[in-house]
């Protein structure tokens, strides 16, 4: 083939699973991001997954999925929001990324005509939740009316047509406006008719690689220049039951449920889906227009296998060809290739042939470097037929960014990778310092045999094009989405939010709305109708009377150093691309605040000026005063930097001046000062704050004073004494550091803080005032007064802080507009937003492109409109009351019998998977007509299944227990000392296997002459523990005479098949794969591995512990049901030894038990063979073969052991009283915590640890202490039992009790317990204990952390304080606390208030003395822990 | 640290709404209509309250249940970020343990 043209592409945008945008893509590539996730329940509910394999059973449950991005604004492209849920998914995401693709591209900003544009998409043509809910709502609901009336022939017709009519309405509309959305070529014409493109429009399948055919159709478009840009892409959303149904029955699945492209252990593919469009141009077309060029495509090839191996087998030949036609098309050298995004499904076959034709096409030249090979499939699954745009996508943003991208498991290539040029990228590597060419080619090969290639280059590697920087990657930075209004009456406002309008306007009517979704849009409209300026509270600004249309100023404040927690100032430095302060090294304290806060303000003031807001005036709080004379430009920044630097911040700080907050107005302190020497008013900042200074001791003593008033106050964490007389001694050295300073004349008015006026014009007049500043009081509270008399309406605080709080307390009732430019609750950029959110409300016209958030950047007609999530997913209609209402009434479904024998229930059964729930009403009421009926009048329609009325229903009643049952305390939860009294300390249970041989005797009984064959469909769903007699009744219900559905209500149901003779077993052996080096012997099972007591204990030797499962020797005991019960038990066993975490397993269900001989023959020994066949986080599954004799005896089919959180410090505990949960962190002392998170494994933890009596005080316990409680009893009762231990005596947690007395004081009661003492204590979800013989003991925890002086003075003595020396207060005070805490606990008492009382005399290493008693105290994590010795 | 629990004279249910009449007082009746005040609520990031209303709200609290409750002493005992990040709940829990 000809060369081809080269084809620019210079506009993407694509939705994949874990991306919504482009940007997002290339990142989670660049971060080894996997996607794939387990199937969301709205797409394929779980029923789906449960059970064996069937056509609508499935294995694989893990994909990659769009649908947290999937979203459309339907106002935006002019279409009915009503429309949008009708419409098939594909059709508005296909509309929503073409124009986002445009947008990318620049089209609409040049404003290029779209008339020689057209848009051809790949897409699949399976039936999307559109075209599903549309049969559904066609044939299903006519499917379902038939069934009933064939059943129920009574029913009346407009009975039928209700539920028919129901069931429509619930699966969704279905009418003449939403029958457009149905059709399938809309994909690709409903984008040229919204976006007015006057080219082609089509979409086309070719299975995988349709969207890469796509670009070949796109290519030749612009090559005979029929179009002059075309977009072009892939589509798919159609993940439905039906459409997995295909991928299982294929086998192309995944059983591991992981997708391994090229790996050895790769087992099938995981589907994925998703969408995503380029813009193509003509190269020369694009740098004309100057357009930003991702990459070039420089050839396609495209070929067919022809007649393969077989119509689904890939071809080395096809794929070939199609290779070396795009390579030859692109005219470029074979040897030089740097990367293969690959096809690679992670099929065995597949990826194969896929080397194979790699290495036929490219060779092997030794010589040439490695090229890279990887495939997108590898993080998002397949994407089918947008797979190949997916590829293509990530290889051109790799192109772009000069990034090889890493591809996902592929940790042991398939050997045969070893032979070709190419070699899997484990992590993002610069393509340039490989020394490979920036030239790449993209795989897509369909079913059928359809293969496509696609050669692509780097911008540059043509000659002559500059590569032009990037709009939407890189420094992506996030903007929150607000709505602005302006409107010239209330009427007006209220109109656009009603109607969701979003063109800004003008008016006196003015609102700004963060987050504007619908609930939001409803508290504004409640806003706007009160009528009353409403200003920054709740994100929403109004007012109308905008203050800065009437004459009022804007100040800008500068926040000092007032303490706060400083906000985020990075993004916007970034954004605005503004230089940082240069830093004085390593200044902290009250200096290094200053710089940090400096630079803060800088960049906000900055920022604030490019957005267009420009002061009044400036103002400062404290330091704050110098910041605004910098913006203001009186000071210069150079100079500024320079008396910084200058300045030893050693020499400034104030070794005794302490500022103390007080919480309450200078008119109430005033008095009180007097009465106070060395403290001095320093800062009044409002109404209901003063921050004053003095000397330390003056401070203590005024905190006092305070105290007794009862104001609140705060001592700031740093020293020093500025604006206060304190600095006078530093006069000369202020002066001298003024002189530093250049001053020039303001651009600006700056106010002082110290004369209330502004700041003088002569240079000398300036640095007097400099200095008296900073001994005077700073009198913010007036200054803000008079700003506000002078006309400001509009504070705007440049930097983090206070002072918003200071103007709203001074100016309160007052009308005005205060806010922070910066807070701690949001970053920089987000925060500037709410400036000018506030500004715009009072008149200010504001940047309306740096208040959009990027993603709504692209609208033309600003949209604020919240997009609507697209549903993909067909969920199924789960109830319909309508049902109910039928002449009979339908009862609970819980005895239903899931499968049915005569030809009416099959043809339901057959019927879609997604009528089970409304199957499962007309069954009841197909019974309970039947029961009616022969109630009556005795008389059975005759279109009733004889079979089911052959055999009357049965009732068998239950009654077991440890006096029925006496072995079952061998088969008990929880050991206990042998001969315990206290069965319900034990938990003794039915087995899941007794159960269902009582299922198998009861079926038996009623079926004279057969023997059960079958046991299937075994469920069981709580413990059915006989501590009590467990009683309860089994009902059975016939499904043909030879087959029984059993139901024990809430705990068990199976069906039993009877026969009179047993079938041929299918297999008498399992492959178990490699042997594993591990033995066990029954002593150590039964000691450490298993619970079970003698009757169940049944192993009597492991013969191979292998990969995939264990074959063992087993016998059945005592118990009923220990034969079945063992061969879970070897089950069970294989899951402990080799599974890396949850290794306790239980069984919950078994597909089948079929026996080849008599069920109750168990007698011999039996080689029992479990073969793991599924595992995944919460279950686990398996094949049991039972063979006794060298003969089948039973075979066991999807045995299921649902995982349990229980790790091996708590099964060990389980198991044996000898180990402790809790963690003995150092000799006697115990440490237990929050350390699991399922209420399965608290549970268990509850059984061991507590008798009955604790049992019923935990239960009374409000949810939100029982934690708390169990955590501090198990540490305690661990220490106890612990110490018995040492004591020679094995003793079990329930044998004695952790009470507390009327103090709260907790001691033992038990018989071996009389002379121990214990204490315990938690902090946050730890608890500590100890425990100890013949004298009391205490013990206290707490965490270390930073006190304030008021805190040490309250709980220490001074003498105390003298003690610490320069050890570390915040360590050391915790661990005197702690002392004190232990050492009252020791004496029954506690600290009772007053911690005081005990004084600290000595400390000896991490030993303290109180009293003569020595507390050791150790420091764990960041927690100290102290015990008295 | 074992905690002694002492049967409480008023409920938290009953503490509750006078707490929020306080916080209506302060932040102002008008921006406390859609406000859904619990015992959840946080000062700063639920009621978007500052430091200085909530020195407001403590005085008004100290006012109401007397000079028993050492309210702001309680307070001032607290790092600013402790006071920051209380809930309503907090400050029942202590007012019911003083009383």
């Amino acid at each position: 083939m000809d060369h081809n043209i080269d084809v620019a592409i210079i506009g993407m945008s694509c939705i994949f699973p874990g991306a919504p945008d482009v940007a997002a893509f290339w990142k989670n590539i660049i971060n080894r991001v996997d996607a794939i996730q387990t199937v969301p329940e709205n797409r394929m509910e779980s029923m789906f997954f449960d059970g064996e394999v069937a056509v609508d059973r499935f294995y694989c449950r893990r994909g990659g999925f769009i649908d947290d991005f999937a979203e459309f604004d339907p106002i935006q492209f002019g279409i009915l929001p009503l429309v949008v849920e009708s419409t098939e998914p594909e059709q508005l995401l296909a509309l929503h990324l073409a124009h986002k693709a445009l947008n990318d591209a620049g089209v609409f900003e040049k404003n290029l005509s779209l008339e020689k544009t057209g848009i051809i998409i790949g897409k699949g043509n399976y039936p999307g939740p559109g075209a599903v809910r549309g049969i559904e709502i066609i044939r299903t609901g006519e499917q379902i009316v038939r069934v009933l009336q064939h059943l129920l022939p009574d029913l009346k017709a407009e009975e039928l047509d209700l539920v028919k009519k129901e069931f429509q309405v619930k699966k969704g509309r279905f009418g003449p406006d939403t029958a457009m959305g149905l059709i399938p070529n809309l994909v690709a014409s409903l984008v040229a008719n919204r976006l007015n493109l006057g080219g082609t429009a089509y979409t086309i399948d070719a299975a995988c690689a349709s969207s890469l055919i796509a670009v070949d159709h796109a290519v030749q478009e612009l090559s005979s220049r029929r179009s002059d840009m075309v977009i072009a892409g892939g589509v798919h959303a159609s993940q439905n039951a039906p459409f997995w149904s295909i991928f299982t029955q294929l086998g192309a699945l995944s059983r591991n449920q992981q997708i391994r492209p090229f790996d050895q252990r790769a087992d099938g593919v995981i589907i994925g889906e998703g969408c995503g469009f380029v813009v193509l141009k003509r190269l020369e077309d694009a740098i004309r227009d100057g357009h930003r060029i991702y990459a070039v495509v420089k050839g396609v090839g495209v070929s067919s296998d022809g007649a393969g191996v077989s119509v689904m087998s890939p071809s080395v030949k096809g794929q070939t060809k199609a290779i070396l036609q795009a390579w030859q098309q692109a005219g470029a050298d074979l040897r030089d290739i740097g990367l293969i995004e690959a096809h690679g499904t992670a099929t065995q076959l597949g990826d194969k042939t896929e080397l194979e034709t790699l290495l036929n096409v490219f060779g092997s030249a030794a010589a040439l470097p490695k090229a890279g090979i990887g495939t997108i499939k590898s993080m998002i699954g397949h994407a089918m037929p947008a797979a190949g745009i997916a590829g293509l996508i990530k290889t051109a943003l790799a192109l772009h960014h000069g990034q090889l991208p890493p591809t996902l498991h592929c940790e042991e290539p398939l050997p045969f990778m070893e032979k070709t040029r190419f070699t899997p990228i484990h992590s993002a590597t610069p393509w340039d310092e490989t020394g490979l060419p920036r030239r790449a080619g993209v795989n897509a090969f369909g079913f059928g045999g359809i293969n496509a290639h696609v050669v692509m280059e780097a911008v540059g590697m043509q000659d002559g094009i500059a590569k032009k920087q990037f709009n939407g990657i890189g420094a992506a930075v996030q903007k929150d989405p607000v709505l602005l209004l302006a409107r010239p009456s209330k009427a007006a406002l209220l109109q656009a939010l009603e109607s969701n309008e979003t063109f800004t306007g003008e008016g006196a009517y003015r609102i700004a709305v963060f987050d504007p979704t619908p609930e939001r849009i409803q508290r504004a409209i409640k806003i706007v109708n009160k009528d009353v300026p409403w200003r920054n509270r709740q994100d929403i600004w109004f007012t109308n009377e905008p203050m800065l249309l009437q004459g009022g100023k804007i100040a800008f404040l500068f926040p000092g150093l007032d303490g706060l927690a400083g906000g985020e100032t990075s993004s916007v430095a970034q954004y605005f691309n503004l230089p940082g302060l240069q830093r004085i090294s390593a200044a902290d304290g009250v200096l290094g605040a200053a710089q940090q806060q400096m630079e803060n303000s800088s960049i906000l003031d900055s920022a604030l000026k490019l957005l267009g807001v420009q002061p009044h005036l400036n103002a400062g709080h404290s330091l704050g005063e110098w910041l605004a004379g910098r913006a203001a430009e009186m000071v210069t920044e150079q100079s500024l930097l320079r008396l910084q630097a200058q300045l030893d911040p050693a020499l400034f700080e104030q070794k005794n001046a302490t500022f103390l907050v007080a919480g309450c107005g200078y008119e109430r302190l005033k008095p009180l000062l007097a009465a106070t020497k060395d403290i001095y008013l320093s800062i009044d900042n409002c109404p209901q704050q003063v921050i004053l200074c003095g000397t330390n001791e003056a401070v203590e003593e005024f905190i006092h004073t305070l105290k007794a008033e009862q104001v609140f106050y705060q001592v700031l964490p740093f020293q020093s004494g500025f604006h206060s007389p304190f600095v006078k001694d530093k006069l000369e050295l202020l002066l001298d550091g003024m002189n530093q300073l250049t001053f020039q004349q303001a651009k600006v008015p700056v106010w002082s803080a110290t004369t209330l006026s502004t700041y003088p014009d002569d240079v000398a007049a300036i640095r007097a005032l400099s200095v008296e500043h900073l001994v005077e009081p700073v009198r913010f509270r007036e200054l803000t007064e008079k700003l506000y008399e002078t006309g400001v309406r509009v504070f705007v605080q440049v930097g983090a802080g206070g002072l918003i709080g200071f103007v709203d307390d001074t100016l309160k009732q007052k009308n005005y507009s205060a806010v922070a430019a910066s807070v701690p609750t949001r970053s920089g950029l987000t925060q500037l937003q709410r400036v000018l959110a506030a500004l715009f409300v009072e008149g200010q016209a504001v940047d309306s492109t740096f208040m959009e958030a990027p993603a709504a950047a692209t609208i033309k007609s600003k949209s604020a409109n919240r997009p609507i999530k697209l549903q993909l997913g067909s969920p199924i209609v789960r109830e319909l009351p309508s049902l109910k209402k039928l002449s009979v009434p339908a009862a609970s479904r819980s005895a239903v019998p899931e499968t049915a024998a005569s030809p009416v229930m099959q043809a339901l059964l057959n019927n879609f998977a997604e009528i089970s729930d409304i199957q499962h009403n007309v069954m009841e009421m197909l019974r309970q007509k039947a029961n009616h009926r022969s109630g009556t009048n005795g008389h059975v329609h005759t279109a009733m299944p004889t079979a089911l009325l052959q055999k009357q229903p049965l009732l068998k009643k239950l009654d077991v227990s440890l006096d029925t049952h006496p072995y079952l305390i061998d088969h008990s939860l929880i050991r206990q000392r042998p001969g315990w009294h206290c069965a319900d300390d034990c938990e003794p249970v039915i087995p899941m296997t007794m159960i269902l041989e009582m299922f198998g005797d009861i079926a038996k009984e009623n079926a004279p002459g057969m023997e059960v064959q079958k046991i299937m469909q075994v469920k069981v769903f709580q413990w059915m523990n006989v501590a009590t007699p467990f009683r309860e009744t089994v009902k059975g219900e016939w499904k043909a005479p030879d087959h029984i559905y059993l139901d024990l209500e809430k705990y068990a149901n199976a069906e039993v098949q009877l026969s009179q003779q047993y079938g041929t077993p299918e297999k008498t052996a399992a492959d178990l794969g490699a042997p594993l080096q591990l033995a066990i012997t029954p002593q150590q099972i039964y000691s450490q591995r298993m619970f079970h007591g003698p009757a169940y204990q049944g192993i009597t030797e492991v013969k191979v512990i292998a990969e995939k499962g264990i074959t063992g020797i087993i016998e059945g005991g005592a118990g009923k049901g220990s034969l079945l019960d063992n061969a879970g038990q070897l089950f069970g066993l294989w899951l402990q030894l080799t599974l890396p975490k949850d290794r306790i397993a239980f069984p919950v269900k078994i597909q089948e038990v079929e026996f080849y001989q008599q069920m109750e023959d168990q007698q011999g020994s039996f080689e029992c063979t479990c073969q793991l066949t599924s595992l995944n986080d919460e279950f686990a599954f398996a094949d049991f073969i039972l063979k006794r004799d060298d003969k089948v005896w039973a075979i066991i089919r999807g045995w299921q052991n649902r995982r349990l959180e229980i790790d091996e410090p708590l099964w060990n505990a389980l198991i044996s009283p000898k180990h402790t949960l809790a963690k003995e962190i150092v000799p006697g002392v115990f440490m237990f915590n929050n350390a699991y998170s399922r209420v399965n494994s608290w549970d268990f933890i509850v059984k061991r640890y507590f008798n009955q009596e604790e049992k019923k005080h935990h239960n009374s316990l409000p949810l939100h202490k029982k934690k708390e409680w169990v955590i501090s009893r198990v540490a305690v009762k661990d220490a106890v039992k612990a110490l018995l231990l040492e004591a020679g005596n094995l003793h079990y947690p329930v044998e004695f009790a952790i009470r507390s007395n009327e103090a709260g004081q907790p001691f033992t009661a038990g018989d071996m317990t009389g002379n121990i003492h214990i204490s315990l204590a938690h902090k946050n979800t730890d608890a500590v204990a100890i425990a100890r013989f013949g004298k009391p003991v205490g013990i206290d925890i707490e965490e270390i952390r930073e006190h304030n002086t008021a805190f040490e003075g309250l709980v220490f003595d001074p003498s105390e304080l003298a003690l610490l020396g320069n050890r570390n207060h915040a360590e050391w005070l915790t661990r005197y606390w702690v002392a004190k805490e232990a050492y009252g606990k020791s004496l029954g008492k506690g600290l009772q208030g007053n911690p005081k009382a005990y004084v600290v005399e000595a400390i000896n290493g991490e030993t303290l003395t109180i009293q003569g008693v020595h507390i050791h105290t150790i420091q764990y994590k960041n927690y100290i822990i102290g015990w008295t010795s | 640290m074992d905690q002694l629990t002492q049967p409480a004279k008023l409920s938290e249910a009953e503490i509750l709404p006078v707490l929020k009449q306080f916080i209506t007082e302060v932040i102002g009746e008008e921006f406390v209509e859609d406000l859904d005040i619990t015992a959840a609520s946080s000062f700063t990031k639920d009621l978007e309250m500052d430091s200085i209303e909530i020195v407001a709200f403590s005085e008004k609290v100290k006012n109401y249940f007397g000079k028993d409750i050492d309210f702001t002493g309680w307070l001032s005992n607290m790092d600013l970020d402790q006071i920051i990040s209380l809930n309503l709940g907090d400050i029942t829990k202590y007012i019911q343990s003083c009383l």
